[in-house]
């Protein structure tokens, strides 16, 4: 009964992929091809790295110069000025030439060999959260290992042989293991994510354009909207796993995104498109015109991404908010990407999510069957009443 | 409208002056009659707030961390206490009992990182061996590994060197000296534009100034594409002076709700302008103005009006990314830094970053503002070359088609 209609919607959708609305193919191939492409180059360093300083010496003793040497030294960091004073140096970063400012005492030197502490400043832009955990991080660490061969020294002094000296500087050592993600790199762990919004968008934006275009040029009558966008969804649909496919299979392992099962982010992929269907359809309803498509789906795609737990852990959003995010699919669809593309997780470990999926597909169906009937039967009314 | 003679001046200006006024008020009333225009205005204000809102903690407190605590000594008991004072961290009420239990809650998520301390490690440090103790951090996400990680390492760096005070005070060092010892150069740092190193001031109101800039670009493409907005143009085109009186309609409510945003919106994230508000409104004016150009040269360089949308579009929403807000711009590719460097949100964010959390003068200023008069010679310019090429080519497709048709 449902069948044949929708079959021939399909057909109806690639003629007019093929013909009239050649220009949907720009979008249903631009989103996940373009785009991804331009976000991988954007960050194909992965890690941010030379980080601009600027030195101020006014204490221009051996320490000093070591200090700086160190600095310099490390690949987090680049000094780029040595200006005359800190205020100088502090103006500079509000100019946005460089994102931190060390300022060495003129006194340092001295007050190290007399057993006091030297004070070294440090401005730092910490406007940016990325750059500033690369360059403060960095300074530390040059301090901490300086600190550390004083240190040494000062027990030498005391008569302690080097070996044992360096066994009471900080005598706790730390055997660091950081899981999943070795180098925390910024790149891959923010991408992959965006990637998952990208499919979001493509589902949306060309489902909407597509029936916007068909009434815009009269190719839909009142009466099928709802077969038409059934029809025009499924119609797309090779091209949306096309979109997923190139992703899981192609674009992650070529640019080094955690990529541990690429079989399995695939299905997670496709079960979050499916899931994105009847939400496409009941968000694709009111489309006029192609312009509708980008007027009102172009806002909603960062704010949802932020909401998702991925970007900010979920247990520290507003209760409404991990409330309401419970009905997007993107929060389950990334959930389970983390933990198949980067904890290397069997689908059978992500089913809880994978179901959660499935449940959003049934319940977004209803809804999206029940608006439609709705709105045939407003239409109906104001028919009659016509 | 009456055709005028050229000399009949007064009566041109007042059909101007009428065309600019009735375009400037039916701008107004799209944004209350035209559903699509109003919704557009209804989701920027919900979605800058819940932007604002997602936000609303700050910084990441009680993270849950496990402590394998197989000494259970003085020392191992200090360690713990200090990462249990750490805001970042919570240690888990019920410890793991072996490193298999651990490592499940780990892999599991159950808990963030874990530290294992080895049943030496008081022995140890008391022979003057170094022992070893194991941080095992969960990286599968950055913003909550880095913070752990800088938590824990911290806490584990304080006991240490606690453990070396006490050594060099035994060594005969005076109580008040054993620090210079200990730690003699340490850094004062002042963490200028965010001392509370909050992530609501790095994304929240880049969020909520990328969500305006679109919706600029939105706007001034519904006026400058009659049919994006829902509303079939009169025949024969729009008044040029209409159009006019559209696009600062639309540039006064931007500039409007760029500072409902910045005086009413990002003070609920602890965000409060520093600056004086002459200096915030001409930045914000400056950004205004260049999305407006922004969106004008992706229509005269493009072909057809879907084609400039679908440009315009395509840049504006990359251009968080390419703003360097997210990702510094120097590590960018050269190609796509050129890229980024012409869009307004660019120069804007990061003079935002600075005029939002510090008092700055007009004179800290000069280097956006000279990239933002970049912006708009090129913009403009671009514009200028792109419209009369434009024209020229819309003519000769006209001709071209005219002349195919059956007469």
């Amino acid at each position: 009964m449902i069948g044949r209609p929708l079959l021939r919607a399909i057909v109806d959708e690639w003629r007019f992929l093929a013909g009239r609305g050649r220009s949907t193919l720009i979008v249903l191939l631009g989103i996940p091809f373009f785009y991804p492409v331009v976000i991988a180059w954007l960050y194909a360093e992965n890690q941010p790295v030379e980080r601009p300083i600027l030195v101020v010496d006014d204490d221009n003793s051996a320490l000093s110069r070591r200090l700086v040497t160190d600095l310099e030294a490390t690949h987090e960091l680049r000094i780029v000025g040595r200006p005359a004073t800190a205020e100088e140096g502090f103006h500079r970063i509000l100019q946005g030439d460089a994102e931190a400012v060390v300022w060495i005492p003129p006194d340092l030197a001295t007050d190290v060999k007399q057993g006091r502490q030297g004070h070294v400043k440090v401005w730092v832009n910490a406007g940016n959260m990325l750059t500033y955990s690369v360059a403060y991080a960095a300074i530390s660490n040059v301090m901490q290992h300086l600190t550390e061969d004083l240190d040494v020294r000062y027990f030498v002094e005391k008569g302690i042989p080097r070996d044992a000296a360096t066994n009471r500087v900080m005598p706790i050592l730390r055997d660091d293991r950081i899981l999943f993600r070795p180098d925390l790199s910024y790149g891959s762990y923010l991408v992959p994510g965006v990637m998952m919004v990208v499919l979001q968008q493509l589902i949306l934006v060309a489902l909407a354009f597509s029936c916007g275009m068909a009434r815009e040029f009269h190719l839909t009558w009142p009466g099928t909207e709802a077969a038409t966008a059934w029809g025009k969804v499924f119609g797309q649909f090779p091209v949306y796993m096309l979109g997923a496919a190139f992703l899981a299979l192609f674009l992650f392992p070529l640019c080094g995104w955690p990529d541990a099962r690429p079989g399995a982010l695939l299905v997670v992929m496709t079960a979050f498109l499916v899931a994105m269907v009847p939400v496409a359809v009941l968000v694709a309803g009111p489309a006029r015109d192609r312009y509708y498509a980008f007027l009102m789906l172009m806002l909603l795609s960062s704010p949802i991404f932020m909401a998702s737990g991925y970007a900010w852990p979920m247990n520290h959003l507003p209760t409404y908010i991990q409330v309401l995010t419970l009905a997007i699919p993107l929060r389950p669809a990334l959930s389970a990407m983390q933990l198949v593309s980067v904890k290397g997780c069997s689908l059978g470990e992500v089913a809880p999510q994978l179901l959660h999926l499935g449940a959003l597909a049934v319940g977004w169906t209803l809804v999206t069957l029940v608006f439609q009937w709705l709105a045939a039967r407003f239409r109906g009314g104001r028919a009659s009443l016509g | 409208m009456p055709e005028l003679a050229p000399d009949d001046g007064p009566a041109k200006r007042h059909c101007l002056m009428r065309d600019f006024a009735r375009g400037f008020g039916d701008q107004a009333l799209r944004f209350v009659r035209i559903p699509r225009m109003a919704i557009l205005l209804v989701m920027l204000l919900a979605l800058s707030w819940l932007g604002m809102d997602i936000y609303r903690s700050l910084v990441l407190t009680d993270i849950p961390v496990a402590v394998l605590d197989l000494d259970n000594s003085h020392i191992s008991r200090t360690l713990r206490e200090y990462l249990s004072s750490a805001r970042e961290l919570r240690v888990t009420a019920k410890p793991p009992q072996s490193v298999e239990e651990a490592q499940g809650m780990l892999t599991r998520g159950d808990v963030a990182a874990i530290l294992v301390i080895p049943d030496d490690l008081s022995t140890d440090l008391k022979h003057g061996r170094r022992p070893r103790v194991l941080l095992a951090v969960d990286g599968s996400n950055i913003v909550i590994g880095k913070n752990v990680y800088k938590a824990m390492a911290k806490a584990v760096g304080t006991v240490a060197a606690g453990v070396q005070i006490t050594y060099v005070t035994r060594l005969g060092e005076p109580k008040d000296l054993a620090m210079g010892r200990v730690v003699p150069v340490v850094i004062e740092e002042q963490f200028a534009f965010n001392p509370g190193t909050n992530y609501a001031i790095y994304v929240g109101a880049p969020l909520l100034f990328f969500l305006l800039h679109v919706f600029i670009l939105l706007c001034t493409l519904t006026v400058l594409i009659p049919e994006a907005s829902g509303v079939p143009a009169p025949p024969g085109g729009e008044p040029k002076a209409s159009i006019a009186g559209r696009l600062l309609m639309i540039a006064l409510l931007c500039l409007g709700l760029g500072l409902m945003q910045i005086y009413a919106y990002l003070p609920h994230i602890e965000v409060v302008a520093q600056s004086a508000f002459p200096l915030v409104l001409a930045m914000l004016a400056a950004m205004v103005v260049l999305d407006m150009l922004m969106a004008g040269a992706c229509l005269m360089v493009l072909p057809t009006s879907v084609s400039s949308m679908q440009a315009a579009i395509v840049l504006g929403m990359l251009s968080l990314m390419f703003s360097g807000a997210t990702w510094p711009t120097d590590m960018f590719p050269h190609a796509l830094q050129t890229v980024g460097s012409v869009m307004p949100l660019t120069p804007f964010l990061k003079a935002s970053q600075v005029f939002l959390n510090y008092p700055v003068a007009w004179d800290d200023m000069s280097g956006y503002v000279a990239d933002f008069g970049r912006q708009a010679a090129v913009l403009g310019g671009v514009i200028m070359v792109a419209a009369p090429v434009r024209h020229l080519t819309r003519g000769l497709r006209d001709r071209l088609f005219r002349r195919g048709r059956p007469t």
